[in-house]
């Protein structure tokens, strides 16, 4: 039987950067200490005009490339993104063609934000450990500042673009099969969406072209559901927090993470928290922060990582994956 | 239990805690924002246990509102 692994990750920030300094200038109540207690955020990579998330995409799995994956054994691509080229075509077959995949591979978007990740990599395993794939390559990409109404500076400070590249290969070795749990919650659909554009409020019934975030709500969303969630995974699995080597949730907000980590009592060292660069870059919020810990020597063969998302939607995923070469 | 809440607020208002009485306006505080009723339900969370949600807080006009939230005991 095949298994799932990944180790390989690389991704793409816009070379646009937006410093807490940019912003105060624009907001003069709004000092660039202020900004960075409240958010733990310094800067966010923005896209500038003219540049979509399908081409941050291409240039993270570029990167990926250039770093000695080879594209000709890529056999399906999954895209997640909230910010697609087109309603129609799925933008996969776009970067499909971009980057000179085979065209016998598959293809299709996801289109999940915070908790896309996990979603992804569930299906990729699916895909893997049913024969119907080998090497997926994952590209998860957003622009969330193209929804931002330029005088919203509570999600300006919040919100960065940026892609992210993953390789999800097959193996033999068992102990990769990863365990997920999922959550939906359409409740919460009203409190984080861009409320046109689509085929629901379009025309006359237009709503706000801009993207509406409660952030309370969803504070008190994620406290409602992730200790729960990571409990759960735990026991199903038949494990306990000392026997996770890192933790890595979406990194939403370090105030949110950090009083996420309080209670659920898990040590500050194990607990990635790793966004005052690049800020909330929704899906590719987990690949990055992976790719960055595994650069920084965090992770080694063997390691137990919990990976968490949660967000728009509402949507959460959550696995425990073990790290292999 | 009032007390507590009323100086827990005070710190994330950055003001001093005789400043704020049961009758005050949230909105008419500087530091009244989405970010502070954030760390507000952080607070009552870690100390109480008890989730607040936003609309619950969003419906509140006096500090006399936002302390009516809170049932559950510091801890």
């Amino acid at each position: 039987m095949s298994y799932a692994k990944l180790n390989k990750i690389s991704f793409f920030l816009p070379e646009n950067i937006v410093t807490n300094s940019d912003l105060s200038v624009e907001f003069p109540d709004w000092s660039e200490q202020k900004i960075e207690s409240k958010t733990g955020i310094m800067k966010r990579h923005v896209a500038k005009a003219g540049e979509f998330a399908s081409d941050l995409a291409v240039l993270a799995a570029e990167k990926l490339f250039s770093e000695g994956v080879d594209r000709g054994t890529i056999d399906f691509l999954i895209y997640c993104t909230q910010c697609p080229d087109y309603f129609l075509p799925s933008t996969s077959c776009l970067i499909q063609k971009r980057l000179k995949l085979n065209i016998n591979c598959g293809a299709f978007d996801i289109n999940l934000g915070c908790s896309g990740f996990l979603y992804g990599l569930a299906i990729a395993q699916g895909l893997i450990s049913t024969g119907q794939a080998s090497n997926i390559l994952f590209i998860t990409s957003d622009t969330y500042n193209q929804y931002i109404k330029k005088s919203d500076l509570k999600l300006r400070v919040i919100f960065g673009d940026g892609a992210a590249a993953t390789l999800i290969e097959g193996t033999t070795v068992s102990t990769a099969l990863w365990k997920f749990k999922f959550g939906t919650d359409g409740d919460g659909a009203s409190q984080l969406i861009v409320n046109s554009g689509g085929s629901r409020n379009s025309g006359a019934n237009s709503g706000s072209p801009h993207l509406f975030m409660n952030g309370p709500e969803i504070f008190s969303f994620t406290l409602r559901t992730i200790p729960k969630l990571v409990n759960d995974l735990l026991f199903e699995l038949k494990l306990t927090l000392s026997d996770v080597d890192l933790f890595i949730f979406h990194q939403a907000n370090k105030f949110m993470l950090e009083h996420l980590r309080d209670a659920l009592k898990i040590p500050p060292a194990k607990f990635i928290i790793n966004m005052s660069e690049c800020g909330n870059t929704v899906s590719s919020s987990i690949p990055i922060a992976l790719a960055i810990a595994q650069k920084d020597g965090l992770i080694h063969t063997g390691s137990k990582i919990m990976l968490v998302g949660f967000g728009v939607g509402y949507s959460w995923g959550a696995t425990i994956i073990t790290w292999h070469r | 239990m009032s007390n507590d809440l009323i100086i827990e607020l005070s710190t994330l208002l950055n003001i001093d805690s005789e400043k704020i009485t049961n009758s005050s306006i949230l909105i008419n505080f500087d530091g009244w924002d989405s970010f502070t009723a954030l760390s507000f339900i952080a607070v009552v969370h870690k100390k109480t246990g008890q989730v607040i949600s936003g609309e619950q807080i969003s419906n509140c006009k006096t500090v006399a509102d936002l302390l009516s939230l809170v049932h559950e005991p510091f801890h």
